[in-house]
């Protein structure tokens, strides 16, 4: 049995060609051509915009013309990640499905259900003439998943409608009505090298084995950051001996929050014993704090020959100041929905770039004031600290309100079709429907899409009974729509 | 045990005058025949040899304070330093007539000295240990003499909910940093007092964990956002109030020029309404007002006000960690209390931590040394007190909890406070005790609605006699 066989068949039998079509972020050229194809085979109306979009357009159905128009939208890029000692060219290779009870998985790669199946959904939807549907279009966007570079630079008259249907959420179940925006955060502190001193020995420090996860919708697990813990110790240390700094290299990226952080710092040849046994202490004492949180966290110390150069005294202890007291993790919670972080920051990584010290971080908030806010607090800080500061360009939240209509139909139609209500949230993390609000302010939004899990790495399963439940869903509410007047 | 919790209600008892009921628990003792001892500060400890048998067993502490909290109906005449309290039954409730009951905690000491007399009690080593002020200061557990405790598990009977264990609770620590400035004199620009009012406050353990607004940070973030556009003066900043309350007031005096008024008043009714939008939930009252005022003969020089107002912006404010064992519990919070003009021509900022894990508590107090420091305040710390760390894995909140169930059916919860309690005050001498905290259902403490519901002081009994029998049949 292959996906082709599985039901709701129009839907899987498109997702089955997406699958062979390869779309990594930022390369859409050949999934560009295949919605393009597509669009002509069926003599669908479609435009494309210069960031590479693709929009299609279906009249409504006779008597349905004055209802409301939908979008149906998802991302046509995928994340691509395999296996260690899986061969795999996701530039060229199809992507190998294979079904495992009740889920459909892929052969030791991303699967691209996120968001394919949103986008075979979108399709299957322009051509399915048993819907009775008002006027619809789909909506198809490049590199959601690195930059999202498509809703950022969305062309005219790529979105003509009211209603938006974000098809590239993950819990058959849930409706998603609200996402966080986002800013960036960086600051620089310039230093002089400054030869390291006789007589010093130094130690590399290394956190690591720290559970990390994703700096939104993992951030409320109060998990530690390992960057603040590594100058916890360092800052301990300078208050009791001289400390020089010779190397940071701390986290990953700005996403992500820092899995490990590793610190080269030297000492008077006799205070290295002392040092290293303050370590051990340190390690007992974070390991009580963070029992519940961090069971893997690990903390080692040692020895090195000298570096060549230390970073000089001044700026080390400001950095070391900075870092250990900065802003990160969760700073409101959101009032709407319990449960939901509103506001919060991720103190990303700490890195060394020529004689620069740079430190990342992103501020989150599914309210626009507070994210300035915490950005704000961040740039204060640093700057107290003697560094440059600078953000990057902001993304947009899109805050809750319990009161949309679509929201309100989707949910009693999930109500009638399956008898129970589900569940309204909202993600600490960027979706793109913050973006269409920048130059589309009065659309109404929802998210929502079949069950996966593990997404973004080879784990990467899609649940069958629930797309088609999601299948249903979709044409339910938009035959719903197409009886009301706009 | 009734009829002791009576005669505790004759004697006057208020906060730092124990001097009555000191001496009522000295004639108990003497009249009973139990060896008693009393430290400087004046608490008094009793104790009872083990049963037969029973020698070997884990010694027990039975733990209340001696003092009550005095408050009466305005109408009600009453000399709390020489009149007995009037006791009344009202259905299932015991109260007082228009005064404070005093069962908080005057039925935990009936227990502690019943249990030291109750012949029926199969008991190992026991003692009581009845503390002064715990109310306005807890210096009775704060100043503990030698000897005062003689045991390996201490039951603390001033908790007050019955079906409930209480086992943790948090420490404190003050933080404060005072900012040195130059007084410049005011340059000829136009003068506001912005006031910041209308917010919630609380208390700064049991609330902050609603998210309401802090005054002072609400100000600091004014002033900075005003700063990265209009260039002004800042004369004075006065906000928030005392240590242990979340601040709901801030008020700023400040200068701008002439040509820059109209932009002050569009940013300040931006801000209002931003900060409005913000805390619609729990500050609907919040408000800006803004008046002019003549110009002051100082201000503070710009660098200090500069560091100061990014400081007070910075600097954290509010929970930092939920306990994992408790759930709805705060583990760890800072409370961003005030900011103050002082006489010196300095600005004091005062903060104060609490948390139920010891080394989260001063790491939080370093991070706020580390951000006022960066920001050049002289930096100092007042006496912390120690937290009571949440331990599911007590030996005698197990025992307590089996036998609970074993007794009722059901078994109790378990609780902490985010606030202080004399039980993290033993710690500091007696890091080994093995505690909990348990009491008999009481509403409207320290006012003169307490009262005390009398089937849960039966409950209350029954479970101490059969925690301290089964604590009997072990080995220490």
């Amino acid at each position: 049995m292959t996906i082709k066989d599985l039901q709701p068949s129009l839907v899987w039998e498109i997702f089955d060609q997406l699958t062979k079509v390869p779309r990594p972020s930022q390369h859409e050229a050949k999934v560009i051509e295949f919605l393009i194809d597509f669009a002509k085979k069926h003599n669908i109306e479609y435009k494309k915009d210069a960031a590479g979009n693709i929009a299609m357009f279906r009249p409504a159905a006779p008597g349905c013309e004055d209802a409301p128009r939908i979008i149906l939208q998802g991302h046509m890029d995928m994340v691509c990640v395999a296996n260690d000692g899986v061969n795999h060219d996701f530039f060229n290779d199809p992507i190998e499905t294979v079904i495992d009870g009740e889920w459909v998985r892929a052969n030791g790669t991303t699967l691209g259900a996120d968001n394919g199946i949103g986008v075979a959904a979108g399709l299957a939807a322009m051509i399915d003439d048993s819907i009775v549907a008002g006027p619809i279009q789909a909506l198809f966007t490049v590199d959601e998943e690195v930059a999202m570079t498509g809703a950022n630079n969305l062309g005219e008259g790529m979105i003509d409608g009211d209603i938006l249907l974000n098809l590239d959420s993950e819990e058959d179940g849930e409706i998603c009505m609200g996402c966080a925006g986002g800013v960036g955060t960086h600051a620089t502190f310039p230093f002089t090298p400054t030869a390291a001193p006789e007589g010093y020995k130094f130690i590399d420090i290394l956190f690591k084995d720290f559970q990390g996860g994703h700096s939104g919708t993992d951030i409320h697990l109060e998990r530690a950051c390992a960057n603040k813990l590594v100058m916890r110790f360092v800052d301990s240390v300078m208050k009791k001996r001289d400390v020089k700094v010779a190397n940071i290299d701390f986290g990953d990226k700005h996403n992500a929050i820092a899995v490990k952080a590793d610190i080269v710092i030297g000492v008077k040849a006799d205070e290295v014993d002392a040092t290293l046994a303050e370590l051990d202490e340190f390690y007992a004492v974070i390991r009580n704090e963070y029992k519940h949180t961090e069971k893997d966290m690990k903390v080692i110390g040692t020895v090195i020959d000298a570096p060549a150069t230390v970073i000089d005294d001044c700026t080390a202890k400001r950095v070391v100041a900075a870092v250990y007291a900065a802003p990160h993790g969760v700073y409101h919670m959101s009032k709407e929905i319990v449960g939901l972080v509103e506001t919060s920051t991720n103190l990303a990584s700490v890195k060394i770039r020529g004689n620069e010290i740079h430190v990342e971080t992103l501020q989150r908030s599914s309210v626009e004031s507070r994210k300035d806010e915490m950005a704000q607090i961040v740039e204060a800080h640093f700057a107290l600290a003697g560094a440059t500061v600078t953000h990057s360009d902001p993304y947009p939240g899109w805050a809750p309100n319990m009161d949309s209509p679509i929201l309100n139909i989707a949910a009693d139609t999930y109500e009638s079709l399956f008898g129970s209500r589900p569940i309204t949230s909202a993600l600490h993390a960027g979706l793109e429907t913050g973006l269409f609000l920048i130059n589309y302010p009065n659309l109404d939004m929802i998210s929502f899409g079949p069950t996966l899990r593990g997404v973004h790495s080879p784990k990467e399963k899609m649940h069958i009974p629930a797309v088609e439940k999601f299948w249903k869903l979709l044409v339910a509410i938009i035959e719903t729509v197409a009886k009301k007047k706009r | 045990m009734w009829n002791i919790f009576y005669d505790i209600t004759r004697v006057p008892r208020p906060s730092k005058k124990e001097g009555k009921i000191r001496e009522f628990l000295i004639r108990f003792a003497q009249e009973h025949n139990i060896a008693y001892k009393v430290d400087d500060a004046g608490n008094v400890a009793m104790f009872r040899p083990a049963a037969p048998g029973c020698e070997n067993a884990p010694r027990i502490v039975m733990q209340g304070h001696m003092d009550m909290v005095c408050e009466k109906d305005a109408n009600v005449q009453h000399d709390f330093d020489n009149d007995p309290i009037e006791t009344i039954i009202d259905g299932e409730w015991v109260r007082a007539n228009g005064t404070t009951l005093g069962a908080d905690n005057g039925i935990g000491m009936a227990a502690g000295l019943a249990a030291l007399i109750d012949k029926d009690i199969v008991a190992g080593p026991i003692q009581a240990l009845f503390t002064v002020d715990e109310e306005t200061g807890l210096t009775g557990a704060n100043a503990l003499g030698d000897g005062m405790i003689e045991g390996d598990i201490l039951l603390n009977l001033d908790s007050e909910e019955d079906g409930e264990i209480c086992i943790g609770c948090c420490g404190g620590l003050g933080t404060s940093a005072s900012f040195a400035y130059t007084p410049t004199p005011a340059p000829a620009f136009t003068y506001f007092k912005i006031v910041l009012g209308g917010l919630n406050g609380g208390h700064s353990g049991a609330d902050i964990h609603l998210e309401r607004a802090c005054a002072n940070k609400v100000m600091a973030r004014f002033l900075f956002n005003l700063g990265k556009s209009i260039n002004f003066a800042l004369a004075s900043f006065n906000g928030g109030n005392l240590r242990n309350a979340i601040a709901r007031d801030a008020e700023v005096v400040i200068g701008v020029e002439s040509k820059d008024k109209e932009a002050l008043s569009v940013l300040l009714n931006q801000y209002d309404a931003d900060v409005k939008n913000e805390y619609k939930r729990t500050e609907p009252n919040v408000k800006f007002t803004i008046e002019s005022v003549d110009a002051p003969e100082f201000v503070i020089d710009d660098a200090t006000a500069k560091n100061f107002i990014y400081a007070l912006y910075c600097a954290p404010h509010g929970v930092l960690s939920m306990s994992k064992d408790i759930e709805g519990l705060v583990e760890t919070s800072t409370n961003l209390a005030s900011a103050k003009m002082q006489p010196d021509n300095t600005i004091l900022v005062v903060t104060s931590q609490r948390s139920s894990v010891e080394s989260r508590k001063f790491d939080a107090a370093n991070q706020i040394e580390t951000i006022f420091t960066l920001a050049g305040a002289t930096v100092t710390h007042s006496s912390a007190y120690p937290g009571w760390e949440p331990n599911m894995n007590s030996r005698i909140l197990n025992i307590a909890m089996d036998t609970h169930e074993r007794l009722f059916g059901c078994r109790p919860k378990a609780t902490a406070i985010h606030a202080g309690l004399e039980c993290g005050l033993f710690l500091t001498n007696y890091p080994h005790l093995d505690m909990i905290s348990y009491g008999p259902t009481l509403r409207g403490v320290h006012s003169p609605t307490e009262k005390m519901h009398i089937p849960a002081v039966e409950k209350f009994w029954k479970l101490t006699v059969a925690i301290i029998e089964e604590v009997a049949k072990l080995t220490r």
